[in-house]
């Protein structure tokens, strides 16, 4: 028999995800995939697995499973979560052996909001549209489009087998309190002012946030573009960060629509897209603006970081 | 969250019937702008104008056909072209110097628009249960349901844009007396198929979304198959014509849309 996961409870927001879909955007449909990429590429160090499989992304608070038909692999990273097996606690960035009828037991987040759990082999929910990412509001990938819940039985790939027990240092990226950005496509709609006090202004995140965008206030005044400029609805970008109508910020993240009318005042770099998506609610956020030429060094940095990703095994 | 991006879609159908009463939206030369060290923007107006549309749309299928390593997609909008690009593979200057070659090679603005495209003829149900504000906008363009439904169904429409939600297409330009700003309210949810109005523009929801235009009818046609091999069916550059139906049409149509058909007749554009 292959190997299953059945879903015994389900916190919020859990889904299948990968590094998620591109080539779709030109039809309306954003990237999706999972909000911390980098934990994809440790939960695979970790069990000597491919890092493109699917993945369980949780939100917040994990669930309780049960492994069906055989033993599994699996792993824990992203956002830290109070985690038992069989009752005994387990340690989070870590890999285990589920033998069959092992529950694990997956509780809040302790630091950060986004948890992965990796299963050796992979989910293997049928892909559409070319990844296995659910998207929620296009209702496609994952299981049958939407969340998980309790009652779920989610068939895991072949596992050609691999370590377990193993523990990662993860990559460091869930606190701190600056985010890296450039100025964006509508950098110029805003005065000098209103661009220096975006990146003086310490904004709070709010409890609006999901796999679309992450809202965030702030005591500091609304910035204001200049009201004799306005933007057409333009294409849009994972990291944009948007001043919305009521002048606070908006980073629109892996599920966002498409294009937006809002003006963009910068873009936060892809090297710290899984920073900002581990955020929590009433969590203190400066921007910080550097060039693109930082930005690309950044990325290079980090993407050596993941080639090497097996140095933090141990 | 939904609702605070969505937002975002009222206020640029304001802004696109305040800037229709200028005149001139085409740069000279189209304009770079960053979106981020993975994204580059290139520009070729100000706002919705069919010159401006046209080139985006040229310039895009053009990219399509250039093989540069890195470029991960291209998405042509309403007066613009992303580039998502992996900057590890290609560097964004080097990006910059091989477009600003394209660019320069011919008059964008002058092309005539991309082979391949295709004229939809689309059947719509107007008015009663199906588009219930059709009333009200014939009422505010001075004219019967009729009449309405006649001038919307007359003429060609092309897709300028498809975006913000999946399979969600943009359509333009009607006649001036389609110039009905969108509603003052935000409507929390019209089915899939719904066909709006507002600012002269049509809107073909694929996906149930909320609104703030008027639904003035709604299509069986499925835009957004993702069990097909083309999950998508219509494209950016498309031209469509809506062919009123009748209910006894509709509900035979969506049987058959239901079944995995598409209920819309297809005409290659020369």
């Amino acid at each position: 028999m292959s190997g299953m996961l059945k879903v015994l409870s389900s916190g919020l927001g859990m889904t299948v995800q990968d590094y998620g879909r591109s080539g779709w955007l030109r039809y309306g449909l954003s990237e999706s995939g999972a909000m911390d990429k980098i934990a994809l590429a440790e939960g695979a160090a970790l069990l000597g697995d491919d890092p493109t499989s699917a993945v369980i992304e949780m939100f917040m608070i994990g669930g309780k499973f049960e492994a069906e038909g055989r033993s599994l692999r699996i792993a824990l990273t992203g956002a830290p979560m109070q985690t038992k097996i069989n009752g005994t606690p387990a340690a989070w960035n870590s890999s285990y052996l589920l033998e069959e009828g092992d529950r694990l037991e997956i509780g809040k987040a302790v630091a950060g909001i986004y948890g992965y759990l990796r299963v050796g082999g992979g989910i293997n929910t049928p892909p559409q549209l070319r990844s296995r990412a659910t998207h929620l509001r296009a209702g496609i990938g994952g299981f049958m489009g939407r969340q998980l819940k309790a009652g779920d039985r989610i068939t895991i790939g072949d596992d050609p087998g691999g370590p377990v027990g193993k523990t990662i240092t993860a990559i460091e990226r869930i606190g701190g309190s600056t985010v890296r950005a450039m100025w964006g496509a509508q950098s110029h709609m805003f005065e000098q002012a209103e661009r220096q006090r975006f990146q003086n202004t310490s904004f709070r995140i709010t409890t609006k946030i999901d796999r679309m965008g992450i809202c965030l206030t702030s005591d500091a005044d609304p910035i204001r573009a200049m009201d004799h400029l306005s933007v057409v609805s333009d294409a849009v970008v994972h990291g944009d960060v948007q001043i919305s109508g009521d002048g606070r910020p908006v980073v629109l993240m892996a599920d966002r629509p498409t294009t937006g009318g809002y003006p963009r005042i910068g873009n936060v770099i892809i090297a710290d897209l899984s920073r900002m998506a581990q955020f929590a609610p009433g969590q203190e956020i400066f921007f910080k603006i550097i060039s693109e030429g930082e930005a690309v060094n950044v990325l290079v940095k980090q993407a050596e970081d993941i080639q090497f990703i097996n140095k933090r095994i141990s | 969250m939904f609702f605070v991006l969505y937002r975002s879609g009222i206020r640029h159908a304001y802004i696109i019937r305040c800037r229709l009463m200028t005149t001139s939206f085409a740069y000279k030369n189209p304009i770079f702008r960053n979106a981020g060290e993975g994204g580059l923007i290139v520009e070729f107006g100000t706002s919705l104008d069919e010159k401006v549309n046209n080139a985006v749309i040229v310039f895009e299928a053009a990219l399509r056909e250039l093989t540069l390593k890195g470029i991960i997609e291209t998405m042509p909008t309403i007066k613009s072209v992303l580039i998502r690009f992996n900057p590890l593979i290609l560097s964004p200057s080097s990006l910059r110097e091989n477009l600003l070659k394209i660019i320069e090679s011919r008059n964008w603005l002058e092309a005539d628009p991309p082979k391949g495209r295709t004229l939809w003829h689309i059947p719509v149900l107007y008015g009663k249960d199906f588009g219930p504000d059709l009333a009200e906008f014939a009422d505010l363009m001075g004219m019967s349901e009729d009449a309405a439904i006649k001038s919307h169904s007359n003429g060609r429409q092309r897709i300028y844009m498809i975006g913000f939600a999946p399979g969600q297409a943009y359509l333009g330009l009607l006649g001036p007396e389609w110039d009905i700003p969108r509603l003052p309210r935000v409507n929390p949810g019209v089915p899939a198929g719904s066909i709006m109005a507002a600012v002269r523009q049509t809107c073909i929801y694929a996906t149930p979304n909320p609104t703030g235009w008027r639904v003035i009818g709604r299509t069986p046609f499925r835009g957004f198959v993702p069990e097909s091999k083309v999950p998508f069916k219509l494209s950016a550059g498309d031209e469509v014509l809506f062919v009123p139906i009748t209910v006894s049409d509709y509900k035979r149509l969506e049987y058959r849309a239901g079944n995995g058909t598409c209920v819309a007749v297809k005409e290659s554009l020369p």
